[in-house]
Order: C-alpha cells, then sequence, then structure tokens
C-alpha cells in the first residue's frame, strides 16, 4: 500500500495499523540518520524519533505531498534533534572551532568516520550526511532544513574541507588507510 | 569561498559506507502509539456494534470468547504484550557482511509490518570489545551472543515461530529464546 495511502487511513480513521506500517516503512532509515548526527548521545535520536512521529502525525492532515513523505518526515525528525540540542545548550558546545585533538577519549584508538563527522558543528554535520551519505539533493535538503540551496551548497563545501582536515589531523596513522 | 569542494572517490567510498538503516528501540514506537491514541488520533477501528457484539459473545460462551477479545485486546496493547529476547549466537563462521546484515534488516521490518514490534542491536565481535567482570583469570569466558532481537509477542510459541523465520539459522547461527521479566 503507498505511503499516500496509508496516509489517508490514518487522517480519515485514526487507524493503527496504517501508523504502524507507515512506522515500520520508515523509522530505520529516518532512525539511522539521527543516530549518525546524534553521535554518543543515543537518547536525543531516540526521543528525536519519538518526538517526530508525535509531531508527524498530528501535521499529516496538512500533509500536501509536495516532497517525499519520508523527506517531509526527516525534515522533523532534525527539527526535533535539533530542539533537543538547543535546549542542553548543545549546539555551542559543538562549535565549528572545537579541534579533533581536544577527543580524550578518541586518542586511544582507531578514529573512525562517525568520530571525525562528530567534531562538525551540527550545521556542517547535517549537510555532509545529507548528501553525502543520504544521497539528499541540496533542494531537498533545504527543504528539510528550512534554507536556502545555496546555502546548503557553501555549507557543504566547507563542511567537506574540514571533513578532510579533520581526517587527516585523526592522531591515529592508520585512520587514513 | 568556493561552492565546490569535491572529496576523493575514497573519502566519498567512506562516507557512503556510513548509511545504514537501523531498527529503533521498541518502546518508542509502543510510547508514541499509546500517546497518539490518548490524543484521539489513534481510534479503535471497530465499529461500536462490533465491539459490543464481541464483549456479549464474551460474557455468553465465556472462557473461549474472552480469550477472543484478549487476543484482539493484545493487538491493540503492545505494552501489555511480554517480550521475548531471541539471542544470536554465531555458528562456525564470524562476521557479518554489509549484505548479511541487510538481509537481517529486512526480515526485521518484513516482521515489523506484520504488526509485529521488534527492535534489535548487532554486537562487535568478541574479540574487538569485550569485558568480563568480575575478570578471574582461569575461568571461562561465558558463550557471547552475536546480537539480539526483542520482540513482543503473546506467548512463547509465537516468539518461536518469529524467530524460526530468522536468516541468522541460515547461515549456521543457533538462537536461544528468553523471556523478559514484565
Amino acid at each position: 500500500m503507498s505511503d499516500e495511502e496509508l496516509i489517508r487511513r490514518f487522517v480519515n480513521r485514526g487507524d493503527e495499523g496504517a501508523f504502524r506500517a507507515l512506522y515500520a516503512r520508515h523509522s530505520p532509515a529516518v532512525y539511522g540518520l539521527l543516530r549518525r548526527l546524534a553521535g554518543p548521545a543515543v537518547s536525543d535520536a531516540d526521543d528525536a524519533l519519538q518526538d517526530a512521529w508525535l509531531r508527524a502525525a498530528t501535521r499529516l492532515s496538512s500533509f500536501r505531498g509536495e516532497s517525499a513523505f519520508r523527506t517531509w518526515l526527516t525534515g522533523i525528525a532534525l527539527n526535533c534533534l535539533r530542539e533537543r540540542w538547543r535546549r542542553a545548550q548543545r549546539i555551542d558546545e559543538r562549535g565549528d572551532v572545537r579541534p579533533l585533538e581536544t577527543h580524550a577519549p578518541h586518542n586511544d584508538h582507531a578514529v573512525d568516520v562517525a568520530e571525525v563527522l562528530d567534531t562538525l558543528s551540527a550545521d556542517h554535520r547535517e549537510v555532509l550526511v545529507l548528501h553525502d551519505v543520504e544521497g539528499y539533493t541540496h533542494e531537498e535538503i533545504a527543504g528539510a532544513l528550512g534554507i536556502e540551496a545555496g546555502t546548503s551548497k557553501s555549507r557543504l563545501s566547507r563542511a567537506r574541507q574540514l571533513f578532510r582536515e579533520r581526517w587527516q589531523q585523526a592522531p591515529v596513522a592508520g585512520a587514513k588507510s | 569561498m568556493s561552492d565546490d569542494f569535491h572529496l576523493s572517490d575514497e573519502e566519498r567510498a567512506r562516507l557512503e559506507r556510513m548509511k545504514r538503516e537501523l531498527i529503533p528501540p521498541a518502546h518508542i514506537e509502543a510510547e508514541a502509539i499509546e500517546t497518539l491514541r490518548r490524543r484521539g488520533l489513534i481510534r479503535d477501528s471497530r465499529p461500536g456494534w462490533m465491539t459490543a457484539a464481541i464483549l456479549a459473545t464474551a460474557l455468553a460462551a465465556g472462557l473461549v470468547a474472552a480469550l477472543f477479545v484478549y487476543r484482539q485486546m493484545a493487538d491493540h496493547a503492545p505494552l501489555n504484550t511480554p517480550e521475548f529476547v531471541l539471542l544470536l549466537y554465531a555458528g562456525d563462521e564470524t562476521g557479518a557482511a554489509p549484505s548479511r546484515r541487510d538481509e537481517y534488516l529486512a526480515w526485521a521490518r518484513s516482521i515489523a509490518a506484520q504488526g509485529t514490534t521488534i527492535s534489535g542491536l548487532e554486537l562487535v565481535e568478541p574479540s574487538e570489545q569485550i569485558a568480563v567482570l568480575p575478570d578471574n583469570p582461569g575461568s571461562a569466558t561465558p558463550a557471547q551472543p552475536r546480537g539480539f532481537f526483542v520482540v513482543r509477542v503473546r506467548d512463547l510459541a509465537e516468539a518461536q515461530r518469529i524467530a524460526a523465520t530468522c536468516p541468522h539459522l541460515r547461515y549456521g547461527g543457533q538462537i536461544v529464546l528468553r523471556r523478559a521479566v514484565s
């Protein structure tokens, strides 16, 4: 059954089965994204996913299908994650200038891609993950994050640059193999 | 600043390999559904007359009808349904290729699509990161599961039916089912 039909059933009848089907179809991808963005803060990803579904369910009646349902849901989930970060004042702590070397816990084992991503600011990490990991277009990123496509492009360029610099700075030589 | 900073093929491949779907913990779906039900966004799909008929039948026919009602309610009350843990132990083989992970994920999604709440995690190789406490030299390390799924089903028989379809068995692995304390 298509997303549109499931949405119709949920909105018109409050159909639990339709909600479960939508949840089963889209949650693994959205949750995978949230986990990559949240890094070690797993509970942030958990809470953001639940917040996103609750918010999406409330707004489904106004979903017009201009974008794919998953893109729409992803945008909501990203906002929920950002709100959690904002509440915890983590955005500021994830400043763009934080050098990799301050990651003391990471210095004793091979640094992986996820850890390098975690050193980027939230803005840069989001765009890099959405574009280069998830395969979103700049237009889709713009829609999901509420920014201009041009902003997405320039953020991606800077994020890639920082990713390369920090990967090359990673303290373990094996990380660059 | 230029808007077209490009990564090398190797860097791009490294990032693309991060793309992975993850099954969220089961409680997220269950709690979301309970909240939506409280808010009136999820409604009982049975018409009022059907609920009344079921209750009347239950009163009239006793245990059999009561069980039927219980089964219907269980479908809509996942928080009251027991949880079973499927502990996945490896056979002779080791490691898990991405395609195999995809296979397990597809299986879990198919179980979820049938209305069963399921979550799970794959554990890293025991040789990579494992700690045993207390660390008594000379004592044998207990057998290590490679991962687990948690399913919310009515009974052990249903959990067994689900476990029997898990791709882990085709890879020579073994699955141990345990009921969680509710």
